[in-house]
């Protein structure tokens, strides 16, 4: 046996490499200094009061969890329908329906924030919930039709046609045994749903108002002009929401997992 | 040249598991040894010492004389064909054969030559275009087979290289194998836990168990001549009677046995082949030279050729006996019955309780 | 059967016209405003291929992708090859590392790279404990490479892993019985048998890394910009809708260029492999 410790060396370096950036923001939103500076010298939480005394900060929060909910109903909504549409519709086009739907993943953000900036000024969408909503949405469809397609085709149809011939009726059969069967993958993409909106920045910094900004958006601006911890605080706490998120969701699917 | 193998004192031990126990065995220049035995008896592991993919903790091992301990596996030439066949799926047959070949720096024409030669001698001629995931197990099997061969290796090595394919490929398939060594007339070193595989291909088997070698002869010295219990429950069927042994012989079902030779210690087991034993009609006495025991017949087997009876002991224990068809009995289930079989065909060895969990 | 097929078809609607109000007119007006603003013609692509300045830009764009693919490319082939061979549980965290990046907002992660990387951050404080540097790290290109490879780390690590996981290692002890060194063996066995992971990875992290707009902005030198921040730049600061929606056009082409590259190298090498 070829010793292997270099490999594992690398892989620990990198893997330091890939957690250290979240992780360093912790403690310097615990910072008692007005500046960036890490490691911090002492401890205190008055970031924190800034940021909930900070009517802008909170505003921005607001405005981000409320859009995100927003999207996560919108888009998972649409993007289960689209995916139930994709797996079952049997009409010419299917391919192009399904990458067409698929292509907000792979457009570049700048190239549809221009567009975007340039539509909703038309329609008066600028700096509206409406606007940030429909726009994540867009963004957010492919997160969801991607898992659900992939569990509705790993569905076995014949269970429905089973439900029916017990007597259900054909939304009785969906509502009561598919769509509890295709639960995780709904779940699954209504979380990438809320993820993709909460941390959307390129398209949100063209459609945002003075008076209408998401978090990631104020974050933006702080970091270009200010050095202050506040931002810091903000960050620790989008850390701490997505990752109770993705925690719960895990634990979920694992208890569902070990019940079957 | 066929080469001579020595393994000497072999010990393999992961943490405090020891899975090759103190193995020496010498393997002659062409010839065709089997390593048999149960899963995890150490027969894998030992060969996986000689090809050098597992480091011995302890022990020698040479071949023709030159020690090869340190010698890395890709420069102990050696040919082995794997369990899986291992094949390159990137690689097309041919390139899969001229691997080896261009590894040995083998000229390009030279190289096209001895894949020919190769897949000819496994009957593959047209399928050198061809990518190993359009061939069947058996011909991936045979592919495996040419491209341990086509460098000429000083030993071939194989690792239960059937285990993967159904009976009747595999019964045509150790033809093959048996043929190839006798063309080649390389020393072959082959595992399995296929005792009939192993009846039907060997020089020699060495019997494994529980890392240790229990026997090693031809097939017929194990098959008649068992050393141990061991090995005369896993080659073929037996029926073995258990007692304790004193001068005169073996006391099984309140009766004296005459046995041949003695053993150590007081626990005896006298093995009989099932072809050995005959039935005559109850109340039946002894000849001299003879043993005979009363029994009960529990259930016939037909089997065209032959029969199968099977027979319960005063004792409890059973019994079975194998009637080549034209010198059938009149027994039949339920009757009662006298065994006898001849002295000299029984064997005596030393009880070993724990040879009966090693099989089930 | 017609209402089998009907009743699901209108199932995609909803969708599709989100799409078509939200994406495909976004886009749409892009694509004209690159050819009429302020006046119908070519004259927006004129301008970018004829300035000097934006084939810089241009260039830049491609070699900090090109840097950041590479980098990436070599950081997660030997973290995935890791993952193969390791135990369930040591596997488990390896992936909830990788997944860390992919979970932790990229806004904050941008942020804390705006940290470590500053001139008196803690990358050029430990440097200097090494007797090295200080390094300029922010405002460079080194300093957007090491921001986005972290980013997109794990789109090169997974389909690597996925690849990586279905090859069968039993080829590297048959490849050495049949006398190849180990490293022969690996380079002409194992990295064969990965390349479709690779080719996915790469196109993969060389496509996001492109259009990637808020770390480069953010980490890089505004002298230095890439693509996105121009087509930012000019329709945001100088309402030049036309010229900004004419790179836009070269963006998007590029990048479903490099999409047809990866499709028609993963249908071959698929091809090569399975069919």
């Amino acid at each position: 046996m070829r010793a292997r410790w270099p490999l594992w060396a690398f892989c620990a370096l990198t893997g330091v490499w890939l957690v250290v950036p979240a992780l360093i923001v912790v403690p310097l939103s615990f910072t008692d200094k007005p500046s960036l500076k890490f490691p911090p010298d002492g401890y205190s939480t008055r970031w924190y009061e800034n940021f909930f005394g900070d009517a802008a900060w909170m505003s921005a929060l607001g405005t981000s969890v409320q859009v995100a909910l927003l999207v996560t109903v919108v888009a998972t909504t649409l993007g289960t329908a689209a995916a139930l549409g994709l797996t079952r519709a049997k009409i010419k086009g299917l391919a192009l329906a399904q990458g067409s739907m698929l292509a907000p993943m792979i457009v570049p953000g700048v190239v549809l924030a221009i567009g975007t900036y340039a539509v909703f000024l038309k329609l008066q969408l600028v700096g509206t919930l409406a606007g940030f909503v429909m726009a994540h949405t867009v963004l957010a469809l492919p997160f969801v039709i991607i898992p659900v397609t992939a569990s509705l085709r790993g569905f076995d149809r014949r269970l429905e046609d089973a439900a029916a011939s017990l007597g259900a009726s054909r939304w009785t059969a969906f509502r009561s045994v598919t769509l509890p069967l295709v639960a995780p993958g709904v779940a699954s993409g209504a979380l990438f749903a809320f993820v993709t909106s909460f941390d959307e920045v390129v398209v949100s910094l063209f459609i945002q108002s003075p008076y209408l900004q998401t978090l990631p958006v104020k974050m933006y601006a702080s970091v270009t002009r200010e050095t202050d911890p506040t931002i810091a605080a903000a960050a620790t706490m989008i850390i701490a929401l997505t990752t109770t998120l993705v925690l719960v969701a895990t634990f979920f699917v694992a208890r569902r997992t070990r019940a079957k | 040249m066929p080469s001579s193998i020595q393994l000497t004192g072999l010990t393999k031990t992961y943490h405090d598991f020891v899975a090759v126990d103190d193995v020496s065995l010498t393997i002659e220049p062409g010839e065709f040894m089997t390593l048999l035995g149960p899963s995890g008896s150490g027969k894998t592991t030992t060969l996986n010492i000689i090809a050098g993919f597992v480091r011995q903790t302890s022990g020698e091992l040479t071949v023709d004389g030159t020690s090869i301990s340190a010698t890395p596996p890709h420069r102990r030439d050696m040919g082995m064909v794997f369990q899986h066949y291992a094949l390159f799926p990137h690689m097309t047959v041919a390139e899969n054969i001229a691997f080896p070949l261009k590894q040995r720096k083998v000229p390009k024409a030279k190289r096209a030559e001895l894949v020919a030669a190769a897949l000819a001698t496994v009957h593959l001629g047209d399928f050198g275009h061809r990518y190993p995931r359009e061939l069947s197990g058996g011909q991936q099997q045979r592919v495996a087979v040419a491209r341990a061969i086509v460098y000429n290796p000083r030993v071939l090595l194989m690792d239960e290289p059937l285990g993967a394919l159904d009976k009747k490929l595999r019964d045509w398939l150790q033809l093959e194998i048996k043929r190839i060594h006798a063309e080649l007339g390389t020393t072959f070193v082959y595992v399995t836990h296929d005792q009939d595989e192993a009846l039907v291909l060997s020089d020699r088997i060495a019997v494994f168990n529980k890392g240790r070698i229990e026997q090693v002869g031809p097939a017929a010295e194990l098959y008649e001549r068992p050393k141990t219990l061991f090995v005369a429950k896993f080659l073929g069927e037996s029926t073995v009677l258990r007692g304790p042994v004193s001068g005169q012989g073996i006391g099984v079902c309140a009766r004296l046995l005459d046995v041949r030779g003695g053993i150590d210690g007081k626990d005896g087991a006298l093995v009989v082949r099932p072809e050995r034993l005959a039935v005559r009609k109850p109340g039946h006495e002894a000849e001299p030279g003879w043993n005979a025991l009363p029994a009960t017949v529990t259930g016939e087997i037909y089997l065209g050729s032959s029969r199968k009876l099977e027979l319960k002991l005063p004792d409890g224990s059973p019994a079975l006996v194998r009637e080549q068809a034209g010198g059938l009995s009149e027994a039949r289930a339920g009757d009662e019955v006298t065994l006898t079989w001849r002295v000299a065909d029984s064997v005596l060895l030393p009880d070993e309780s724990d040879a009966e969990a090693v099989l089930t | 059967m017609k209402e089998r097929t009907a009743g699901p078809a209108l199932l995609l609607l909803p969708a599709l016209i989100a799409l078509g109000v939200f994406f495909l007119y976004p886009l749409g007006s892009m694509l004209v405003s690159a050819f009429t603003d302020p006046e119908p013609g070519l004259r927006n692509f004129a301008w970018f291929f004829g300035e000097q300045a934006n084939m810089q830009v241009l260039g830049r764009t491609f070699s900090t992708a090109l840097w950041v693919t590479l980098v990436a490319l070599a950081l997660s082939y030997p973290y995935a090859y890791a993952m193969t061979i390791v135990g369930a549980r040591a596997r488990a965290i390896l992936t909830l590392l990788v997944l860390v990046p992919f979970w932790t907002s990229l806004m904050v992660r941008t942020f804390a790279w705006v940290i470590l990387l500053q001139d008196t951050g803690v990358i050029n404080k430990a440097l200097g404990a090494l007797g090295m540097g200080p390094f300029s790290l922010i405002r460079t290109q080194t300093g957007v490479v090491i921001g986005m490879v972290q980013l997109l780390m794990p789109f090169m690590v997974l389909p690597l892993y996925a690849v990586m996981s279905g090859i069968d290692r039993r080829l590297l002890p048959a490849a050495t019985s049949l006398g190849a060194h180990p490293v022969t063996a690996f380079v002409k066995v194992y990295v064969p048998l990965s390349l479709p992971g690779v080719s996915a990875g790469c196109l993969t992290v060389f496509i996001s890394a492109l259009g990637f707009y808020v770390t480069p902005a953010l980490l890089g030198s505004p002298t230095d910009a890439l693509i996105s921040q121009q087509i930012f730049t000019q329709v945001n600061g100088l309402l030049k809708w036309g010229r900004g929606g004419a790179m836009g056009v070269v963006l998007l082409g590029l990048t479903l260029a490099m999409i047809a590259l990866l499709g028609l190298t993963l249908r071959r090498t698929g091809k090569k492999v399975t069919g």
